[in-house]
């Protein structure tokens, strides 16, 4: 059984192609990792999938029904919206709640879940992520760690079929990353499926199933993530993964010939 | 010779002006509050650009900050009258038109009528910079768990937006405290009204005058105390005592 499909999708702003036919399925119990360089449309796919971008052609399958891009209703757009839920790379919090209020909008405003119970479960899911003694700061007074493990627990109140994280690390401190990745291994047992993109090449491997690289807005190739990291099939990945790894093993060195 | 200032007198009226203050009051905080209601309508129309009705809200504020508001009022009020009268009589209501008399309606209303749409004419700027300030990502991230626009606005734009128009909110209310003294003008019976009567009556302007300005600077200060207050907590439980 699948969570969500993707079929024939296509994304271009203007006469600028960035996406084009992305066929894609996330089945039950798996975790998708999305690498590839710069620009080549990571971040589209993924608001694709969750209408934050309209798509321009192509459906979406998720919670039994098709989304198709060219009639999508907004209707249609909440159903598929409440089948999935997104971590932000700037993390988005809600600056006029707290951490708890953050948690709970979705169950009270969305699954019209009764305020008490509601509170009860963000607190039991904040107490998950490790952040049960900020329920009640805002979001100004954390950390950027302490931000994004919110942002998480908002996603995963919904019980989303399948959780959406857009490079949930890249705008935190390097000391700070270690503490999200963990909190991401952590729920990513508690999560139907989910689909990240990421920079993290050594999380990718540890945490992802499967590995689908894109470049220039079209899927390279989609392997198993063994395979990918030992014997990639297409030249690009191995051109993308040796620039990756020269960059991880000899940081300074780049930076040095950027220098010049 | 010049008579010397009368302090006794215009303490006495000065009190006798004070009594006045709940109808000032009254009349501004009422005509804010539908300014507020008004500019947020307006604000709205602008930023979904509405068909036809952005046209109308462009005219519309350009005509508010383009005129003065005395001429506003007396637009209001021998033009409102006029315009039911017309209408009624256009559609062959004459029962209706004769048992609402627009004659007896009391001026205030007129005054009020007036002021909320000057303000909300001028609040709606303020307010659709206050709205699209708000940063994009949190509205993304409210989508995308499934709220509806509507809900989006009410839980997390307008709160803060509240939060950044307050001073400019408190600015206007003190504004709108001082145009009500124009209310006068169509005969309501305001601080300024009060004012214009006692002077009308005792000939000694001058005292009357100060007596006035004395009341008006008092509430005006006041207010400024209250809005500070009100800010400094709001900024309080926002960012708790971090700060
Ligand atoms: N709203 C937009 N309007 C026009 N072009 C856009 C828009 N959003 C993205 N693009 C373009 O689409 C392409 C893909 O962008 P996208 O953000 O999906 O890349 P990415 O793979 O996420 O990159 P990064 O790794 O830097 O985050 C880029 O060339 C970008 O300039
Ligand atoms: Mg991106």
């Amino acid at each position: 059984m699948f969570m969500i499909r993707l079929a024939g999708i296509g994304k271009s702003f203007g006469d600028k192609e960035v996406l084009r036919d992305i066929n894609l399925t996330v089945d039950t119990g798996k975790i998708f990792a999305v690498l590839g360089p710069s620009g080549s449309g990571k971040s589209t796919l993924l608001r694709c999938i969750n209408f934050l971008e309209r798509p321009t052609c192509g459906a979406v399958e998720s919670g039994g029904r098709t989304i198709d891009a060219k009639t999508a209703t907004s209707r249609d757009i909440i159903f598929l919206r409440n089948q999935t839920a997104m971590v932000f790379q700037q993390f988005n919090l809600f600056q006029n709640l707290t951490v708890t209020g953050n948690v709970m909008l979705g169950l009270t405003d969305v699954k019209r879940m009764d305020r008490r119970e509601a509170r009860a479960v963000s607190l039991q899911i904040l107490d998950r992520v490790g952040l049960s003694d900020k329920a009640n700061s805002y979001p100004s007074q954390l950390s950027g760690g302490q931000q994004q493990r919110v942002g998480i627990a908002r996603a995963l109140a919904m019980k989303p079929d399948v959780l959406l994280l857009d490079e949930p690390t890249s705008a935190l401190d390097p000391e700070l990353i270690e503490d999200v990745l963990q909190c991401i291994i952590k729920v990513a047992e508690d999560v139907n499926a989910m689909i990240i993109v990421t920079h993290e090449l050594g999380f990718a491997k540890i945490l992802a199933d499967t590995i689908v690289f894109i470049d220039n807005g079209v899927i390279v190739e989609q392997t198993d993530t063994t395979q990918f990291f030992q014997n990639p099939s297409t030249e690009r990945a191995r051109d993308f993964l040796k620039n990756s790894l020269r960059r991880y093993l000899n940081p300074s060195e780049t930076l040095l010939q950027q220098a010049i | 010779m010049q008579k010397e200032l009368d302090w006794a007198f215009l303490w006495k009226n000065l009190i006798q002006i004070g009594t006045k203050i709940p109808t000032t009051m009254y009349l501004a905080l009422l005509a804010t509050f539908l300014g507020v209601l008004l500019g947020l309508f307006i604000a709205l129309v602008k930023i979904y650009k509405v068909p036809v009705l952005r046209w109308i809200a462009t005219a519309y504020v350009s005509f508010i900050r383009g005129t003065p508001v005395l001429v506003q009022l007396y637009l209001v009020y021998y033009g409102m009258p006029w315009a039911f009268l017309t209408v009624t009589s256009k559609f062959g209501l004459t029962s209706l038109a004769e048992s609402f008399n627009p004659n007896n309606i009391s001026p205030a209303f007129f005054a009020l009528v007036t002021f909320t749409m000057n303000s909300g004419g001028y609040l709606s700027e303020t307010l659709r910079s206050a709205i699209e300030s708000i940063d994009r990502g949190q509205i993304e991230a409210a989508r995308s768990i499934g709220l509806t626009e509507s809900r989006i606005m009410l839980k997390i734009v307008l709160p803060q937006v509240a939060l950044s128009a307050l001073p400019n909110l408190g600015n206007s209310l003190i504004s709108m405290v001082k145009d009500t003294s124009l209310a006068f003008s169509v005969m309501v019976i305001d601080v300024m009204g009060a004012a214009k009567l006692l002077g009308s009556k005792t000939l000694r302007y001058l005292e009357i005058y100060i007596a006035v300005s004395i009341v008006y600077w008092t509430l005006c200060i006041f207010l400024e105390c209250v809005f500070a207050v009100v800010e400094k907590k709001m900024k309080i439980t926002k960012r708790g005592l971090a700060e």
